[in-house]
């Protein structure tokens, strides 16, 4: 019989937390907070983290569905395009910030996706991933001939000056490599705290045995609900973020399948339902697409595919759970020839 | 008696198949009831519909007297009747502790209590050692323990137990029974099909005897065990239907 553990550490949302995973996280933050004082004239290293960080936020949030709660979804562009388009058209109708624009975008994205789960959430496994792309090419298309959002041709922001105030940075773009890492750090901190939480918990047993967690008395209806609401609703933040980024929206840049794909992509390769994987998956899969933009000019857009391609069928066949399973192989392996 | 399970005149048709048919009896108040029957007599079946898996095309069941005839499985357990299935179903991806500690948070919203409270289960059910084992590595024994040590984590005041000997290595048999004595002795019901039919009535204060889903017994163990109704149905003489 075990004696009744104390817990005397730290703990974080009811579980323990090593002090020195709270050190690392932070100096981590805080270091990437300084890195900007060193990219004076480097356009494209600032552009590059911060479309990394942006893409780890949306990679982390279509984890929240796809891998703590097992339902991927191939269709979460449209979240992130109904944000561009929410904050948008309430900033050019309606004249609203884009900051309150933001939370707008947020509400509506995670409101699209309780509303799409209900009836998609009865759908098992492969029928679910249809009709997540059906119900997505769909709001595509709507998007693309609705004279209300622009249709084909979308939504231009008008230009205003530099500010936070204004959500909009000219010549200096470093403020939004700071809004990007601030959203990624408080999503971060969010899903860790999702993880350890009973949320979490559900989750993960319902990626693992619906019926099972159902027959304990856990509605998983509910629960999936929750993580499409979380999910969607910071995908809609990013898809604020974007527009004030770019300052023009249209469907094929910011409600594309493509966007679906490179989404659910980031997560399986860096480690479908761990905290770090969306992370590293970012990290790897941006800078091999931005370096190929650049390299290969006009057609950089198709190599980058191939190359994921190429990296998908070589993870899949020889490390299925991403990086973060090769790395804690690889520690296991090492812990093992120490001993 | 002052049943706190009832069924009542409960019917199940598979397509073409009757696989329950007017099926009733009642559970008294911290009892163990045995079911017993041969191979698709409908015993899964019937636990199957008092949980609000299976819809049946007649009849109702009824909870502390309470109808939950066509409510949720969900909102069934949560009402305090859990099952465990035939064949354990752990979360693989999670350790022994962490499937106990998700049972435990249909009580409180605070893992560190669940947490705590789990551990306390799993000693019940003799799985102290395991608490951080990946479930995925756990023999047949372990996993029949798990299942009970998940459903008793929710805190039910009625368990169904579908087979927990079914798999159990004869020397952890004994074990096995204590546990489901002990179980009953904190005031829980259970209702318990089971195969081994020599073990079973040395705990169950009732049974009912099932074939072709029609109840063909329901009583004391001994008068049960002897009704040739019950020795025929195991031999496979379809008389024993009629
Ligand atoms: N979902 C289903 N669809 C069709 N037939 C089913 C279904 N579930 C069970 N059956 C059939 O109903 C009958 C009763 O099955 P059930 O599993 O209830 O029997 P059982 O008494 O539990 O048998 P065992 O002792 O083998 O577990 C069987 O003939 C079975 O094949
Ligand atoms: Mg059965």
């Amino acid at each position: 019989m075990s004696a009744p553990s104390v817990n005397k550490g730290l703990t974080f949302a009811g579980s323990p937390i090593k002090l020195r995973n709270i050190v690392l996280f932070f100096a981590g933050v805080g270091i990437l907070y300084l890195i900007p004082q060193f990219l004076d004239g480097k356009p494209f290293e600032l552009r590059l983290l911060t479309v990394i960080f942006l893409y780890a936020v949306m990679g982390q949030s279509w984890n929240i569905l796809g891998g703590y709660a097992g339902q991927i979804s191939i269709g979460h562009a449209m979240f992130f395009g109904l944000g561009a388009y929410t904050s948008t058209i309430a900033f050019l109708n309606f004249g609203v910030n884009p900051w309150i624009g933001g939370l707008l975008a947020v509400a509506v994205s995670a409101l699209a996706g309780v509303l799409i789960g209900i009836p998609c959430f009865r759908l098992r496994s492969h029928y679910f991933v249809i009709a997540t792309l059906v119900v997505a090419e769909s709001i595509f298309l709507i998007f693309s001939e609705w004279s209300f959002v622009g249709a084909a041709i979308g939504l231009e922001l008008p230009i205003r000056p530099s500010g936070w105030e204004n959500f909009q940075f000219h010549r200096n773009k470093i403020p939004y490599y700071y809004i990007a890492l601030t959203m990624l750090v408080v999503v971060t901190i969010f899903v860790i705290w999702m993880e350890r939480s009973k949320i979490g918990f559900v989750l993960k047993g319902i990626r693992d045995d619906e019926d099972a967690v159902r027959s304990l008395g856990f509605s998983p209806l509910r629960y999936k609900l929750i993580a499409m609401a979380f999910s969607a609703g910071i995908l809609g933040f990013c898809g604020t973020f974007y527009a004030q980024y770019v300052l023009l929206i249209e469907p094929p840049t910011v409600l594309f399948a493509s966007i679906s794909v490179i989404v659910a992509l980031i997560p399986i390769f860096g480690g479908i339902g761990t905290v770090a994987g969306p992370i590293i998956g970012s990290v790897i899969l941006l800078t091999i697409s931005e370096y190929s933009r650049v390299h290969f000019s006009g057609s950089g857009r198709n190599v980058d595919l191939l190359i994921y391609g190429a990296l998908i069928m070589v993870f899949a066949a020889y490390c299925p759970g991403g990086v973060m399973s090769m790395i804690s192989s690889l520690r296991a392996r090492f812990r093992k020839g120490a001993v | 008696m002052n049943p706190i399970l009832r069924v009542e005149n409960v019917s199940v048709r598979f397509g073409g198949l009757q696989a329950l048919g007017d099926v009733s009896f009642a559970v008294a108040n911290n009892e163990i009831l045995g079911v017993v029957g041969p191979n698709g007599a409908g015993k899964s079946t019937l636990f199957g519909v008092i949980c609000g898996d299976v819809h049946p095309d007649a009849g109702s069941t009824l909870l502390a007297g309470k109808s939950i005839t066509g409510k949720s499985s969900d909102e069934i357990a949560r009402s305090g009747l859990v099952r465990t299935f035939q064949t354990p179903r752990p979360f693989t991806t999670m350790t022994f502790l962490e499937n106990v500690t998700l049972a435990a948070l249909t009580k409180t919203n605070d893992v560190a209590i669940a947490r705590e409270r789990a551990r306390l289960v799993l000693d019940q059910v003799g799985l102290s050692d395991c608490c951080d084992r990946p479930s995925s590595g756990a023999s047949t024994g372990q996993r029949k323990r798990l299942d009970i040590a998940r459903a008793l984590g929710t805190e039910p005041s009625v368990l169904l137990l579908d087979e927990p000997l079914g798999g159990v290595d004869p020397g952890s048999i004994a074990d096995m029974l204590a546990l489901l004595k002990r179980i009953r002795d904190r005031g829980v019901t259970l209702v318990v099909i089971e195969h081994n039919l020599e073990a079973l009535t040395g705990i169950a204060d009732r049974l009912i005897a099932m074939t072709l889903g029609k109840k063909i017994a329901d009583g004391a163990p001994k008068d049960v065990m002897s009704d040739d109704r019950l020795v025929r149905a195991y031999l496979g003489d379809d008389d024993a239907a009629a």
